[in-house]
């Protein structure tokens, strides 16, 4: 089954078209993607108000329909990010889409908090250590996650972000371990102490400035969901009103993602990062999102990266776009990196001279390479059109509104 | 040059001329006057020569057509003046007449007669020279056009796609 993303208007990408009914210009072609089309990931490239919100919504509300035509097997589970943090409205038909499609656990955040401090200990490390990811240098890098990885294992594992504050506190996990009181515990009093209070501080001082932000939507109550639980769930990160806080934000989100792939249950899922311009120009979550798309396919996730250029998808802007399967491009003034992916094809140019007599004369001819992709075309793409682009074939689609709009 | 897949185009080699029927009023008026122009010249006496004559001057000295329209004008006006010094201006057009016959006009001198006769004939040649350099020679880049006809229609292929998008709503799930 395919999921229709809209109507194919020109192009040579006839391995995603599907034939309709009878058009105004003969049998209308369709374009239709499928779960395996989407696991080789999906970039969406445009400028400002083009369309890509509206195009990933579509995707949103096809697969969810993919889901429903097939009652027998659980519902693809679709996550999607707002690095923005602004579109209430996307949000609002996102729970409409999810709802009108029978989508039963349906979660937000920062409305409800995630379990952001669950799992095994070195998750844990992991997810934390990508704070301290963002100028340190090496060495600074490792000294703040053996703190933290000292911090986690003393004693019970953290609730909260306040809980693991208290222990980086200078002194606090040292005590700890000394409560413990076991010849393990005792050894790794000696290591606790022997960093500075400075150190602590600095690690301390991260962590707090962290939980003035995000306060108690990482920890673990019973209101809070895990992404493992939800059929769908909308994240919403302060790209726009707290720049800082959303990227350690989205590199913690995006490392809990990571961890989706190593999840026993195998179930189908799409990961949206819509706006990853607000975040991408933190070189944690450009290069946390490369590895995801690099990684992912085999454990059954698609992810679908929205951003305003090749530029804004930061350090990481090649790999996430040589290892996407597909590309949409909506309309952009500098398409060049993009319709490269589409290759160029041989166009045979002649040379003419014009004599004295004003006869005119082959002179010589070239074959000249010429892009697949008018870039002309993509410059002045009509809002709600797009190119898509898939292994060297293009097309030019106008994309539909999702049905419930 | 030729291999396998057929004939390739050769740098040595001039181009081969693109030969295709006159289409449209314009085109076929062009086709008629042309052979007539060139067939003017052919029926006169004498009229071969004076027109390769005319053709190699016109060559050589890389005359235009307005240039040569007034110098068959002033061959005309010779044969009248001539003409009119040496019988009277009437025996210019009774000499045309028998040139188109390849006869003699009795009444008018053997010399008279040649002359006058080489006057029309230069006149009529270099006119016809005239009117074919005149001729729209460009040759049409078929390929710039086909591709030009493609891509008009794509546009308005795709206009009508766009207006059956808009008012066809498209199912979300195709099995």
């Amino acid at each position: 089954m395919r999921a229709i993303l809209g109507t194919m208007l020109d192009g040579d990408l006839r391995a995603l078209a599907v034939k309709s009914a009878r058009g105004p210009c003969g049998p209308t072609s369709l374009i239709g993607l499928t779960f395996d089309d989407l696991t080789r990931h999906l970039c969406i490239i445009g400028g400002t108000g083009t369309g890509k919100t509206v195009t990933q919504l579509r995707l949103v509300s096809t697969f969810m329909r993919l889901s429903q035509a097939n009652p027998g097997e659980p519902p693809i589970r679709i996550i999607f990010v707002d690095a923005k943090g602004l579109a209430d409205e996307n949000r609002q038909q996102f729970g409409e889409l999810a709802r009108d499609r029978g989508y039963a656990n349906v979660r937000y955040w920062p409305e409800q908090p995630i379990r952001g401090l669950d799992g095994t200990l070195a998750q844990l490390r992991e997810r934390l250590s990508g704070l301290f990811n963002g100028g340190e240098s090496p060495f600074h890098h490792a000294e703040a996650v053996t703190m933290l990885d000292l911090a986690l294992g003393a004693g019970l594992p953290p609730r909260s972000l306040s809980d693991l504050i208290e222990r980086v506190r200078p002194g606090v996990t040292a005590a700890l371990y000394e409560m413990a009181g076991t010849e393990r515990s005792l050894a790794l009093k000696g290591e606790a102490a022997s960093f500075s209070n400075t150190q602590w501080n600095s690690v301390y001082l991260r962590l707090r400035a962290l939980a003035a932000t995000v306060g108690d939507r990482f920890d673990s109550s019973n209101a809070a969901w895990g992404l493992r639980d939800v059929d769908a769930a909308w994240i919403s990160v302060p790209g726009t009103s707290s720049p800082q806080t959303a990227s350690d934000v989205a590199t913690w989100i995006l490392a809990m993602i990571g961890e989706l792939a190593a999840s026993p249950d195998h179930r189908r899922t799409i990961i949206c990062l819509d706006e990853f311009s607000a975040v991408g120009q933190d070189q944690r979550a450009s290069q946390f999102a490369a590895g995801l798309v690099e990684r992912t396919r085999s454990a059954g996730i698609a992810i679908i990266i929205g951003a305003q250029t090749v530029a804004s998808l930061g350090d990481a802007a090649d790999r996430l776009l040589q290892t996407s399967g597909t590309v949409i491009a909506h309309a952009m003034p500098l398409p060049d990196a993009i319709i490269e992916l589409a290759g160029t094809i041989q166009v045979w140019e002649d040379s003419q001279s014009v004599d004295e007599l004003g006869l005119r004369v082959a002179t010589s001819g070239r074959l000249q390479q010429q892009y697949r992709v008018p870039p002309d075309l993509v410059r002045s793409l009509p809002v709600g059109e797009a190119v898509i682009i898939q292994r060297g074939r293009w097309t030019h689609i106008a994309v539909s509104q999702p049905q419930s709009l | 040059m030729k291999n396998a897949s057929g004939h390739h185009r050769d740098e040595n080699r001039w181009p081969l001329p693109v030969l295709a029927a006159p289409r449209g009023l314009r085109e076929i008026t062009w086709h008629v006057v042309a052979l007539l122009t060139l067939g003017a010249p052919l029926v006169l006496r004498g009229g071969w020569y004076v027109l390769a004559a005319a053709s190699v001057t016109t060559w050589f000295l890389k005359l235009n057509s307005p240039v040569l329209r007034r110098v068959a004008l002033w061959y005309l006006a010779a044969g009248l003046v001539i003409a009119a010094i040496f019988a009277t201006p009437l025996d210019f057009p009774i000499a045309i007449a028998h040139d188109f016959d390849w006869s003699r006009a009795p009444e008018i001198g053997a010399s008279l007669t040649f002359a006058l006769d080489v006057l029309f004939d230069l006149s009529v040649a270099v006119c016809s020279v005239a009117t074919l350099l005149a001729f729209d020679r460009r040759s049409v880049n078929r390929a710039a056009v086909d591709l030009r006809v493609w891509q008009r229609q794509q546009v308005r292929r795709r206009q009508l796609l766009r207006g059956w998008h808009r008012v066809n709503s498209l199912p979300e799930v195709i099995q």
